[in-house]
């Protein structure tokens, strides 16, 4: 891509490229933590997992600070507005991600319960596929990549689809278990994972935008979620 | 369906041996605002100048390819160019209004046309022109003065005023804002606006946001070629060339 006559815009514009990239890496870190709480009921993963979630936060802050002061001074057009719009979307995509992670971490802490494990290696299978996914999203926008985009925004209904197996599961371990507090928190920390795959949608969608100004329309493959 | 006003095939304007514009061919909508951009020196003023025969003033140009107004060409032998000119009249970068007064300098137009009939009717014409550049207010009690006293804004818009006033079917604005402020930007910007939908306006500029803000349809001209011509939507969020896109986005000038 050739370069903007005027050099800040070009070092804002890799500014806050690396402050998105920055972002997806501590996402990635943030999932790996809260998917170990929930498997081990580790409380040093489950800290790591709320310490992360303020820097994360602390990222969007800048990068919409960021962009906002790109585009009162640039008035970008073009791939440049697609590329601050979709900075904005991601980043706060990114955002949602870290705070439905430090979520799941905090309520690991309130599952004590050993008889729990079964249940929750289901959701710790469910949280590794989320985390994958997410990891394709930052990999298809870190490296531009619209095919990988358009597939992230087209597999999130295999997420649903193991979220709906687990939530069916959930429904029939507690109905025997008769543990309402604890069920509902099993409950939400899946429903979380299932929320951070449509974020991690939304930033394959973002991404294809910036890159070919098209917006996904499309029909993708649905599934039917219990919630 | 937008009819076409000006209809342009295979253009190309020389001045001497120097080929200013290329096979130029280019449909203007009826009643609409259409930007013409690109770098200096790309030919989008030469362009412009050719669809009133601004050019044939100029000394070594020549003119290849047609230019059709409503059909017709104008370089047809059956055109006064004076006439054309009434009917395609132009702003110019920097006001120039007559040294006249206010008044003297939109009857000229109507007087050497002879379209008014009375004195009644000459002051008619002048008031409508005045009104429709929203200048009538500020200037209303004050027809006697000259207008070269005016601000730099009220100049313009007089000089967009004595355009009308001969009922134009096309004004040509060649970067008409360039020499204004902001606020008097503003105000031609929102006079474009309001009497796009009686007159089709072809602007010069080089302001990206001008372009953006006041036109449906832009037109980007480079080194002589035009280059792309679309929606103005499509132009400032997805432009199909890359040459567009690295002007419109700063990537070179």
């Amino acid at each position: 891509m050739t370069l903007h006559i005027s050099s800040a815009f070009n070092e804002d514009l890799i500014h806050i490229n690396g402050k998105i990239v920055e972002m997806g890496g501590l996402c990635e870190q943030v999932i790996t933590n809260s998917n170990l709480s929930i498997k081990d009921n580790n409380v040093q993963m489950a800290e790591n997992a709320i310490l992360l979630d303020e820097k994360i936060d602390l990222l969007e802050t800048e990068i919409n600070e960021s962009v906002i002061k790109a585009i009162a001074l640039r008035q970008p057009v073009a791939d440049d507005l697609r590329v601050l719009f979709s900075a904005i979307k991601i980043s706060g995509a990114f955002e949602r991600v870290g705070d439905l992670c430090k979520n799941i971490a905090k309520r690991s802490q309130l599952l004590t319960e050993e008889h729990h494990t079964d249940i929750r290696n289901q959701i710790f299978k469910l949280g590794e596929k989320v985390k994958k996914q997410l990891t394709k999203s930052i990999n298809a926008y870190t490296n531009q990549d619209v095919k990988l985009a358009r597939k992230v925004w087209k597999n999130d209904y295999k997420i649903d689809q193991m979220y709906t197996d687990l939530f069916e599961n959930l429904l029939v371990y507690l109905r025997k278990k008769k543990r309402v507090a604890s069920g509902s928190h099993l409950m939400i920390i899946a429903k979380n994972y299932e929320r951070i795959g449509d974020h991690t949608t939304h930033i394959g969608e973002m991404t294809h935008f910036a890159i070919t100004g098209e917006n996904l329309v499309a029909v993708r493959p649905k599934v039917n979620l219990p919630v | 369906m937008m009819s076409i006003k000006f209809r342009t095939k295979n253009v190309e304007v020389s001045y001497g041996d120097k080929k200013a514009i290329r096979d130029i061919s280019l449909n203007i909508k009826k009643n609409t605002i259409t930007a013409l951009i690109g770098p200096s020196g790309c030919g989008k003023s030469t362009f412009l100048r050719c669809l009133n025969r601004m050019n044939d003033v100029i000394e070594n140009c020549s003119i290849k390819g047609s230019v059709l107004l409503d059909e017709q060409d104008i370089y047809g032998p059956d055109i006064d160019p004076v006439e054309l000119r009434a009917r395609v009249g132009m702003v110019f970068q920097k006001a120039n209004p007559f040294p006249k007064s206010i008044f003297d300098n939109i009857a000229y137009g109507p007087r050497i046309h002879g379209l008014a009939s009375s004195d009644n009717e000459l002051k008619d014409i002048v008031h409508n022109s005045l009104e429709k550049a929203g200048l009538i207010d500020e200037v209303k009690d004050r027809l006697n003065d000259q207008a070269t006293g005016l601000s730099g804004g009220q100049q313009q818009r007089i000089c967009i005023a004595r355009a009308i006033a001969v009922s134009p079917e096309v004004i040509l604005m060649d970067e008409p804002c360039s020499a204004l402020d902001p606020i008097a930007t503003a105000k031609i910007e929102e006079l474009m606006n309001e009497i796009s939908e009686t007159y089709t306006i072809i602007i010069v500029t080089h302001s990206m946001q001008q372009a953006a803000r006041v036109s449906k349809k832009t037109a980007f001209f480079h080194l002589g070629d035009l280059i792309e011509y679309n929606d103005t939507d499509k132009i400032f969020t997805q432009p199909d060339n890359e040459k567009t896109q690295d002007y419109i986005t700063g990537r070179f000038g």
